[in-house]
């Protein structure tokens, strides 16, 4: 009886020895479970479906474009322009307040510009680079004939080039110089984290020129209105003209990749080939002349603006509600400064100041004052009257008419509230980039977006005007450029007679003023200042604002100090982004 | 549970020696003798068991007790009386001559208490040697909330919640076992009700017959790759053979916040923001005349044409009611035969928000939101013949919310804000008043969302889910096979649909800008317009599940000392979200226990599961566990000790669970490739298709693996007057998902996150319990506290960041922010050493911030470790509780330390947003008195204006609160009605009941903000007094 007992528990334990024996044998057969856990179909791309259709391999493509990017209100809502001389932001939190100005590059405010940069333009490479690598493999649009094929491969690798060599020129821009990658990097390839940095930001620069001019071949001339925006010839050509000009600048100048003779060259190649109006011109407009400096901003390019060469096709609508000022509902946002300003000619062609600097600012008197050039007609107590018509198209002032009523950046005044901290600190809000008050109304809704422009012609005649001075001094060429921009806001008194224009030294710093007068916020001053070596001068400067104190037309204006700024040698250079540092073997800008 | 074995034991030996007599009496029946008995049948408390049925074994003679609890029978002198009621343990006496018996029944409730729902199955408590807590219905029917994730808060150790909002229906507890252990993914436990994945804090607390929470690995192997964070199974009653009982239970409850506002009065405001204004530097926005008359309007001194120019308005009142009432009603049928029980219920739950009705619109669309629930149980078991047993549950659930307009009260959910609490926080008081005198209602153009206009005219919200949750089961018997084998499979389907509809409308507010003529409309700029009511679109989810189960189970018993269980079973659970591919699970468990003598346990757990979230190869994993337990009472050696020593038990275990649930990513071993239908615009209209690189996949994902240990000691002392449990617990998680750190920017491609991570989790749980009679009064006394502390070991953090910003080495989810090193004094400013702060200008009276990096700067990069993390490494609670003839007692304190909590700018911060100042902002930083009485009693720095505090305003060592509470969390006094009086009522039972949740808080935030609450901006936490009773017929 017990023996029989023991056996049946003999066989149980044997069944239960068994049972877990097969749940042993269990972890290595996956397989027969069949294939229930198995991805079901969906309709999501693979890889394959990529590079295997020529539709696809274009949406690939045209989806680099979306790496240009626009300036527009960029940095935790602030813009570049605010990070230096030319502006100031009212938001407390605005990203350049906070990191650039007080000189904390490393802050978390300004990492949409030190730290984002770094990571959107090198995905920009990638993705120019994978095309690279695949295009060739792909088959061509059976619904097209070999020749066009062939055509749009060409011409797509051309484009891929140019973009990745705008890409890298904005990194290294910022950053120096910066390993070359020239394909798609393997991730789970360890070395990726020790990449060759280059010795000196020549090699780079090079680089980016070689592509530059390769690529030239391959791209289109034009292109149909609908594809409006695309990389053809003349946006090449204009690319190549800025980096020249740049290479030949004093801050570059000791690479020995260009002359100013050469950036002339550059400037003028596009004007002989594509401007005076073939196809690209200034954008001129009967009647008021600050409508037409309007225009040329924000007038579509299939509008008929035969001014932008390079932009961003589409920069959201209604950005510019963030910047309008606080009386209008709007938050203030960009508020341009004192100094900006001042550095406005008369609208006789006289300049206000006796004296400017090499930053093409005016130079100040002692206790925040300024010495007056008599013969101008400019008045310090009427500030605003009579002045470079662009000026009216840039600013926003106590007195301005915008949206059917005035500006009342008055202390106190609806566009200057006590109690808004987003009121601007400066007295001004920017008007650059709005159109004309007659169509603008707050719910504005066009049919399209607006443009952000990377480079018009206007840039390429100050190019011109800039290179030629510094290679030969002044000289009709000279003028003639710079005066087909005072033309077109009705500035018409020749340039060429002005006394105090004659020698290269005035000239230089007149081309200075003008050019950062004309590209006011459009990204050009930061990167204009560190060229021009004058960087420190320009970026630690206090920002001014006006006071505006009083009633009716008995009015007191007083300049006052708003905000100081910090600017170090080191800041020539942007710093690498502390992660990158800790992740691989790249060694810090200098100083940083 | 000795009992009962020695009632087995008993029987097995009556049992022969009955059919021997009764063998006898077949044959000598006719000479039979028999004999009067009588007896009197009680329960456990004394009071008289009415209608029992008492029967002589192996007889069909039998009777019923009488209203006195007494019956008389004539049996055989040597029989053996069964007595058999429901709710009750059958008991049996033998007669043996006597003429009367007395027998006292004791409650099965006890019975039940002492088995313990496993993974896939139950096991008599002591054979139990995995760290599992158990709450039967008894325990979760004493808190008040029909919120089941509330009503277990501080009653099963080791487990951790959180209530971050008392908003009707939306109101559910976050729920932690022994903390958190990966810091990718929720750490939410797996929560399975009867056995399938559900969710269940709406489901009925009078459904739920047990919550078993399954903590160590031995526990929750079974689940393998879902079992990681603990596994919570609820069980909801079943039928019972006997007659039909009716069980009506009533609650009727009222809310409120536990929590009122703290915002100063108009006057005080206006004095502060001068105060602030002056401060930075700003212009004057009051004038002294002004302040008077803001004084005087808060005194009531205006008319009320002047106090509609001085208003002093306090939103909060304005919106919210003191209180909110709730009421819950449930009925319960429970009975059956020996061939089929039933358990059905029905449920209804009425519950109103806090928002006071002001709506303008028609059909009762009232301007509160309300929540109603109404469920629906029939819980069904079949014996179909003597070896197939067929188990039915349906279940289903009709939910409706309802209420205003605003953003996330059910309507968005990307709006992390409750837009009523938002507008209350930052709307103040002394701006305009709620509506002029001429029904304008008030605004400026920083303020044009006057939240009772929104209330009044914003539009309404009506969401309405369905949910439908259906089980089967199937039984077979296989004794034929071998004896103790079974087969048994489990089908459900559940399917529920969300449906949520909006209306909305735009309405006016008006600013008074010309202010000596406010009875003129023309006086006043309007923003805003009034519009109808639109229909503003719906939005609509289902959820579909199907799981599947097939299971041999083997039970057997060995030469009286070799017990021997088996387990094999398979699943897979297919949960389908709207149109989504199915997410799907697959997988095997097996389980093995063995004891010998109930003295000696063993015990192997293993689950073998596929996760459809991994690669063919990477997808499957074992998760295999031990455990063994040694009952040492049971020795013989300890009967001298068994005098004192009731019971004391040691069991360990050790074993590996997988978790794949990670925050929204699946198949991340797919690549993808990712598709804009308008990627890019060329020209006016040609808008390009995009395709781009999504986040380069990883082939080898797998799941995160837990390795835990346990350790377990059970003891109870002097039958049970005291016992005492602790559990140790330590677990090592590997391969947790977390994001590349390491891989740098400059390879331009996102990554999906990889198996990387590695933390720890240990501590312990202790549960201390005493319980007494004296004379009439039991009492007891039960403590329980658990300790978790966790540890990020790595998370691919580069080797050369900076050491004080690393995560590593710290607990996951742990605060960072600047070290406060108090207020910053004139000696500061005077020695022109104070950092730079990005955070903007600083004056005495600011914060001091430690220069970490000492870069000359304050910024993000001096951020590091503050405080604890925002789960509490320590919980604990407290019960009490007595009883005495019919009247019973009990509280539960709840409480929890060791963490650190940042509520929100409004809750901490003066003038937030062109906002408010409260209460606690009176003792800032005062530039009028000295700089050494300010040191000395200022509990606030000083006060900025808007963005001009932000230097201040920031998570920080000074705002960073002491979350630590302690909780009067549960509170009842009850009353059973003595069964006498009962009886004339037709009831078995009639119990009568007031409790409270959430009465008391002792916390460290004066009054701030509730402890538990997710912010200021949010529904607040409710405390409850519930009235209620319950009847059984």
């Amino acid at each position: 009886m017990l023996n029989s007992k023991f056996k049946i528990m003999r066989k149980n334990i044997l069944f239960t020895l068994l049972l877990a024996a097969g749940m042993g044998l269990f972890s290595s057969c996956e397989k027969m479970f069949g294939d229930y856990l198995d991805k079901q179909p969906s309709n999501e791309l693979t890889e394959e479906q990529v590079f295997s259709s020529f539709t696809n391999l274009e949406a690939f493509h045209y989806d680099t474009y979306n790496f240009l990017r626009n300036g527009i209100a960029r940095i935790n809502n602030s813009w570049m322009d605010a990070a230096t001389d030319l502006a100031t932001t009212s938001f407390s939190s605005g990203g350049t307040r906070t990191s650039f100005n007080i000189g904390n590059y490393y802050a978390a405010s300004g990492a949409p510009e030190i730290r984002d940069t770094w990571e959107h333009y090198f995905r920009g490479i990638r993705k120019c680079n994978t095309l690279l690598q695949r295009i060739d493999a792909v088959p061509g649009d059976p619904g097209k004939t070999p020749e066009i094929n062939a055509a749009n491969v060409v011409r797509m690798k051309a484009e891929s080039r140019f973009l990745r060599a705008y890409f890298f020129w904005e990194l290294c821009l910022r950053y120096g110089a910066l390993p070359i990658i020239e394909e798609p990097l393997d991730p789970e390839n360890p070395t990726i984290n020790d990449l060759p940095r280059p010795s000196s930001e020549k090699e780079c620069f090079q680089y980016i020129l070689k592509e530059l001019e390769e690529s030239y071949a391959g791209l289109d001339v034009t292109v149909e209105n609908n594809d409006l925006g695309r990389i053809t010839k003349p946006v090449s050509l204009a690319l190549q003209s800025r980096i020249k000009l740049y290479l030949a600048s004093p801050r570059y100048s000791n690479l020995g990749l260009a002359t100013w003779q050469d950036a002339a060259n550059a400037a003028l190649l596009f004007i002989n080939n594509f401007g005076n109006g073939s196809p690209f011109k200034l954008v001129t407009e009967s009647g008021d002349p600050t409508t037409a400096y309007s225009r040329a901003l924000y007038q579509p390019s299939f509008d008929g603006n035969k001014e932008v060469i390079f932009w961003r096709n589409d920069a959201p609508n209604q950005w510019w509600i963030n910047e309008s000022p606080v009386g209008y509902g709007g938050g203030g946002g960009l508020s341009p400064s004192q100094n900006l300003v001042d550095m406005y000619d008369m609208a006789n062609g006289t300049s206000p100041f006796a004296s400017y600097d090499n930053t093409g600012a005016p130079v100040y008197t002692a206790g925040n004052g300024v010495s007056v050039n008599p013969a101008s007609g400019y008045d310090d107590q009427k500030p605003y009257e009579n002045r470079d018509p662009r000026f009216y198209g840039t600013i926003l002032y106590n007195g301005a008419i915008w949206w059917n009523r005035p500006i009342e950046t008055i202390v106190g005044g609806t566009d200057n509230p006590i109690g808004n901290a987003n009121a601007t600190p400066t007295g001004y809000y920017n008007k650059k980039y709005h159109s004309d008050q007659s169509d603008h109304s707050f719910n504005d809704v066009k049919p399209w977006n607006r443009n952000w422009i990377f480079i018009r012609y206007a840039e390429i005649l100050l190019n011109y005007a800039e290179a030629l001075n510094e290679a030969g001094g002044p000289g009709d060429e000279v003028f003639n450029a710079l005066q087909q921009l005072r033309d077109r806001v009705g500035m018409t008194a020749l340039l060429k007679n002005r006394a105090d224009l004659q020698d290269k030294d005035a000239l230089r710093k007149f081309i200075h003023k003008e050019r950062t007068v004309e590209l006011a916020f459009e990204d050009h001053r930061s990167w204009d200042v560190r060229r021009w070596n004058v960087a420190k001068e320009a970026l630690s400067r206090p920002i001014y604002g006006m006071v505006i104190t009083g009633s009716g037309s008995n009015l007191t204006y007083t300049r006052k100090v708003v905000q100081t700024r910090v600017f170090e040698d080191k800041m020539y250079l942007y710093p690498i982004p502390e992660e990158e540092i800790w992740k691989t073997g790249i060694k810090n800008n200098p100083e940083w | 549970m000795k009992d009962k074995q020695k009632h087995t034991k008993n029987l097995r030996k009556i049992v022969p020696h009955v059919l021997l007599l009764t063998l006898c009496m077949l044959c000598t029946i006719v000479f039979a003798q028999t004999k009067a008995v009588t007896g009197i049948v009680k329960d456990a408390d004394g009071l008289p068991v009415i209608g029992a049925t008492v029967s002589e074994s192996g007889t069909n003679n039998a009777t019923v007790t009488d209203q006195s609890g007494q019956f008389s029978i004539n049996v055989n002198p040597n029989a053996v009386l069964v007595i058999r009621f429901i709710g009750y343990k059958e008991a049996q006496i033998s007669v043996r001559g006597s003429s009367s018996v007395s027998v006292v029944l004791k409650d099965s409730m006890e019975e039940l208490q002492e088995i313990i729902v496993v993974g896939y199955g139950v096991q008599k408590k002591e054979s139990v040697v995995g760290a599992i807590s158990q709450i039967s219905s008894k325990d979760l029917l004493k808190s008040s909330s029909p919120n089941l994730t509330q009503a277990i808060t501080g009653r099963l150790p080791g487990v951790i919640t959180s209530q971050p909002s008392g908003a009707p229906g939306a109101d559910d507890a976050q729920i932690f076992i022994r903390g958190r252990a990966s810091f990718a993914g929720d750490n939410q436990p797996l929560i399975l009700v009867d056995n399938i994945e559900r969710e269940f804090s709406q489901i009925s607390p009078d459904d739920v017959e047990s919550i078993s929470v399954l903590k160590d690995a031995s526990a929750t192997a079974v689940y393998g790759v879902r079992g990681a964070n603990g596994v919570i199974l609820i069980t909801t009653k079943r039928g019972r053979e006997g007659r039909a009982q009716v069980g009506v239970s009533v609650n009727y409850q009222t809310q409120s916040p536990t929590r009122g506002d703290t915002f100063l009065d108009s006057y005080n405001s206006v004095v502060l923001l001068e105060e602030a204004l002056k401060n930075d530097g700003l212009a004057s926005q009051f004038s002294a005349s002004d302040i008077e008359m803001y004084r005087k309007s808060v005194n009531g001194e205006l008319s009320p044409e002047q106090s509609q120019l001085y208003p002093n308005v306090n939103w909060y009142n304005s919106v919210l009611n003191n209180s909110a009432p709730a009421a819950r009603y449930n009925a319960t049928v429970r009975g059956g035969t020996k061939k089929m029980k039933y358990y059905t219920s029905l449920d209804y739950y009425d519950q109103a928000g806090l928002y006071k009705n002001v709506s303008t619109y028609e059909y009762d669309r009232s301007s509160n939101s309300k929540f109603k629930r109404y469920g629906f149980r029939a819980n069904l078991d079949f014996d179909l013949n003597k070896r197939l047993y067929l188990g039915i549950n349906f279940a289903t659930r009709f939910e409706e919310r309802t209420g205003p307009n605003i953003g996330n009260e059910n309507t968005t959910s990307d709006n992390p804000y409750n837009e009523l609490f938002y507008e209350v926080n930052h709307t103040p008081g002394w701006l305009f008043p709620i509506q002029y005198e001429n029904g304008f209602y008030g605004g400026n153009s920083q303020n044009q969302n006057n939240i009772v206009a929104r209330l009044a005219n914003g539009g309404f919200y009506q969401r309405t889910n369905t949910i439908n949750e259906t089980n089967f089961n199937v039984k077979h018997d296989l004794d034929f096979v071998t004896k103790g084998l079974l087969v048994r499979g489990q089908a459900s389907f559940d399917y529920n649909t969300y449906y949520n509809r909006r209306f909305q409308s735009g309405f006016a507010t008006y600013e008074l800008i010309n202010r000596s003529n406010p009875g003129d409309e023309s006086s006043y700029t309007r923003y805003n317009e009034d519009q109808e009511l639109t229909y503003a679109g719906n939005n609509q989810t289902t959820i579909m599940k199907v799981y599947l189960e097939a299971a041999l189970n083997y039970d057997r018993t060995f030469a009286d000392k070799h017990n021997v269980t088996g387990l094999l079973l398979y699943n897979q659970n297919d949960y389908r979200f709207e149109a989504d591919l199915a997410r799907r699970y697959q997988g095997l468990v097996g389980r093995v226990t063995y004891n010998y003598d109930t003295r000696y346990f063993a015990e192997f757990n293993a689950g073998y599961n596929g996760s459809e979230n991994f690669a063919e190869g990477r997808r499957f994993g074992f998760f295999p566990s031990l455990s063994a337990g040694w009952m040492l009472t049971n020795e013989s050696f300890m009967k001298e000790t068994s005098k004192w020593l009731t019971n004391l038990k040691l069991r360990a275990s050790y074993g590996e669970v997988g978790n794949d649930r990670y925050a929204g990513s699946r198949f991340l071993y797919v690549p993808t490739w990712i598709q804009l239908t308008n990627a890019y615009r060329f020209g006016q209209t040609n808008t390009k298709m995009g395709i781009y690189e999504g986040a380069y996949p990883n082939t080898l994902v797998t799941w995160e693996r837990a390795k835990k240990y346990n350790i377990g000691l059970e003891s109870s002392f002097y039958r049970g007057l005291f016992s005492f449990n602790i559990d140790v617990f330590k677990e090592n998680r590997d391969n947790i998902l977390t994001n590349y750190l390491s891989k740098p920017t400059w390879l331009g491609q996102a990554l999906v996150p990889g198996n990387l991570g590695i933390s720890t989790n240990k501590g312990y749980e202790l549960e201390l319990k005493h319980s007494h009679t004296v004379r009439n009064v039991n009492y007891f006394a039960n403590l329980s506290y658990t300790h978790a502390r966790n540890n990020i070991v790595d998370m691919d953090e580069p080797a050369g960041k900076t050491a004080y910003r690393k995560q590593e080495g710290h607990a996951i989810e742990q605060y960072f922010g600047l070290i406060s090193d108090g207020f910053v004094t004139s000696a500061d400013i005077a020695s022109g050493k104070l950092p730079t702060s990005t955070f903007g200008n600083v004056s005495v009276g600011d914060l001091k911030y430690r220069d970490q990096n000492e870069d000359g700067f304050i910024d993000e990069r001096d951020q590091t470790a503050i405080g604890y993390s925002n789960l509490p490494e320590n919980t604990f609670s407290v019960s009490l509780g007595a009883d005495w003839k019919g009247f019973a007692i009990s509280a539960m304190f709840q409480g929890v330390s060791n963490v650190s909590r940042y509520y929100d700018a409004e809750a901490m911060y003066a003038f937030v947003n062109g906002g408010k100042v409260k209460e606690h902002h009176l003792e800032r930083w005062n530039p009028a008195v000295s700089e050494s009485q300010n040191l000395a009693n200022a509990k606030y720095p000083l006060l900025h204006y808007d963005q001009n505090g932000s230097h201040n305003q920031r998570l920080n060592s000074f705002f960073l609160q002491n979350g630590a509470f302690v909780r009067l969390r549960n509170v009842e006094l009850s009353y059973s009605l003595p069964k006498d009086v009962v009886k004339k009522l037709l009831m078995s039972n009639l119990r009568l009941y007031v409790n409270g949740n959430n009465l008391v808080t002792w916390d460290k935030l004066d009054g701030k903000i509730d402890p538990e609450s997710s912010g200021s901006n949010n529904y607040p936490i409710v405390k409850a007094i519930n009235f209620g009773l319950n009847a059984q017929f």
